[in-house]
């Protein structure tokens, strides 16, 4: 079921001779009594960018969670880097949640700094990463506002710039885009690929547009309705790196048609 | 002919709308007070001339004021300030503390804390004083307990409501960069409920001082409810409201000090 389609013309980069950076293996996970996801099994090789989407409440965020060790898999494994995930890895994992979870009460330089202080770095040493890590993502003359004073694509990148600022090589992105308007939410994911592919991150993303998993992805994951389970698993015939004009061609929409189809049949089922 | 458009267009530019309803609500705030003195000194040189508990203000700030300033009454003023800051001093750092505990260690605690918190908010604790006096003796450690017991309750009903409350990503997000349970509690849960909590401290600060002075005035042999009970008994109006004029004055510095840092913790939102 998670078995990789055969790469196409002009596919990423990809070795399968790859030690995989993130492996799920068979992972059921449920909240309570009710079953999240069921035996999802795939793997993520180091700077590869793999999204995993599906039907709203398909558990793609729960496998998230597992992977980032903040859920722990019911049954099967979660391993990344080697060894099986048994909590949050903040030295080796980041996570961008849905809603960003920025602290409101912090500013913005203050709130990239957070991630850096509960590793107990110094504070003039967090002090000058949080900048850098700002002016990264653009934002290096807005440290000193709080998240209330910036507009929900800022906010976003405050929240990328935390993620950012550690030196983990892994990026778990849980819809970090999902509030803003098609334009922008391809805008941000193309600044957002440049910025990964400089910093030589893995990503595991989650989202629910298919247009955007196929712009960014090196991987798509499809789950199908709750419990989630695997559909399948495409490897995205567009070259890199990837630009705007990249989805108007032929393999993009070849891609999403696939993807439409593969989710149409879960809304049938 | 710029210039002359500029000055025009200055001239016709209103100014800032806020500072002018500031002007207002500040014109409207004092000229009640003003207002209600007035009122105050026609009515005691009118239909309550020569009363035994009201006198007018010019009396009260004369005669009053000057009774207050006898070394013996001072000490009396003295007494329930003192009784009223340590009350205070135990209500914030217990209040505060035992709030956070209820409403962060399990979901289970806080419901049913909840429950009895509620219930003890709204018995009358007036008719248990004497039994504070029997436990703790008559003077100072009882009134401070009563003190306490009035403030502390709201408190803990206030921070355990508000810390239980707290967005759970807000959470996730720390333990996902590596915060331990002490970093989270201090530097994201007690940050996020700092605001409700001030705003409880300044419930608990007039209710513990109501406690004291209901302490003083029950069963006491000092302080300002002895020397009330005195005046009352004396038939001195002008000493009577003096004191009760100073209390309330005390009152209004406190509340003002606890919004001033309500403000500044607020900045944010």
């Amino acid at each position: 079921m998670s078995a990789a389609a055969a790469p196409a013309a002009g596919s990423p980069p990809l070795r399968d001779a790859v030690e995989p950076v993130i492996s799920v293996t068979d992972v059921s996970l449920s909240y309570g009594p009710v079953l999240a996801a069921h035996d999802l099994t795939f793997d993520v090789r180091p700077g590869e960018f793999v999204s995993l989407i599906g039907p709203s409440g398909c558990g793609k965020s729960t496998a998230l969670r597992a992977i980032g060790g903040l859920l722990a898999p019911q049954s099967g494994a979660v391993i990344v880097n080697g060894s099986p995930v048994t909590g949050p890895r903040p030295s080796e994992i980041s996570f961008v949640f849905q809603d960003l979870a920025l602290y409101p009460w912090r500013s913005a330089r203050r709130n990239v700094e957070i991630a850096l202080q509960f590793a107990g770095v110094s504070s003039r040493e967090r002090r000058t990463r949080a900048m850098d890590a700002l002016a990264a993502v653009g934002l290096g003359d807005v440290g000193d506002r709080f998240p209330s004073q910036l507009s929900g694509g800022m906010q976003q990148r405050v929240a990328i710039a935390r993620a950012l600022v550690s030196d983990a090589k892994i990026l778990l992105l849980d819809e970090p885009f999902a509030a803003l308007d098609e334009q922008t939410r391809l805008k941000l994911g193309g600044q957002l690929l440049t910025l990964l592919e400089e910093h030589g991150k893995t990503v595991v993303f989650v989202t629910h547009s298919l247009s955007e998993a196929a712009y960014l992805s090196d991987r798509i994951v499809v789950m199908g309705p709750r419990p989630a389970t695997i559909k399948d698993t495409i490897t995205v015939p567009l070259a890199r790196p990837r630009h705007p004009s990249s989805m108007r061609e032929a393999e993009f929409h070849s891609l999403t048609d696939q993807l439409t189809g593969l989710l149409y049949d879960d809304a049938n089922e | 002919m710029t210039e002359t458009m500029t000055s025009a267009m200055a001239a016709l530019t209103p100014r800032p709308r806020r500072s002018a309803l500031t002007r207002k609500v500040n014109a409207l705030r004092w000229g009640t007070v003003l207002v209600l003195i007035a009122l105050w000194e026609a009515i005691c040189d009118g239909p309550l001339r020569n009363n035994d508990f009201l006198a007018p203000p010019s009396r009260v700030l004369t005669i009053g004021v000057a009774a207050i300033a006898q070394p013996a009454n001072l000490l009396a003023l003295w007494q329930m300030t003192s009784r009223f800051l340590e009350a205070f001093a135990i209500v914030a750092i217990v209040g505060s503390v035992l709030g956070l505990v209820l409403g962060r260690v399990h979901r289970q605690i806080f419901h049913g804390a909840r429950d009895v918190v509620t219930v003890l908010y709204a018995l009358p604790m007036v008719p248990f004083y004497p039994l504070f006096v029997l436990w703790l003796g008559l003077g100072m450690r009882s009134e401070v307990a009563f003190g306490v017991i009035h403030g502390i309750i709201p408190l803990v009903l206030i921070t355990m409501t508000a810390s239980a409350g707290v967005e759970t990503n807000l959470i996730a997000s720390g333990r996902a960069m590596g915060a331990g349970r002490g970093q989270r509690v201090g530097l994201i849960v007690l940050p996020a409920v700092l605001p409700e909590m001030i705003g409880g401290l300044k419930i608990a600060a007039s209710l513990s001082l109501l406690g004291v002075l209901l302490g003083e005035l029950m069963i006491s042999v000092d302080g300002v409810g002895t020397f009330i009970l005195a005046q009352i008994n004396n038939h001195q109006a002008a000493p009577l409201d003096a004191m009760i004029l100073i209390v309330c004055l005390g009152v209004v510095v406190i509340n003002a000090l606890l919004s001033l840092i309500e403000r500044r913790a607020s900045r944010w939102r």
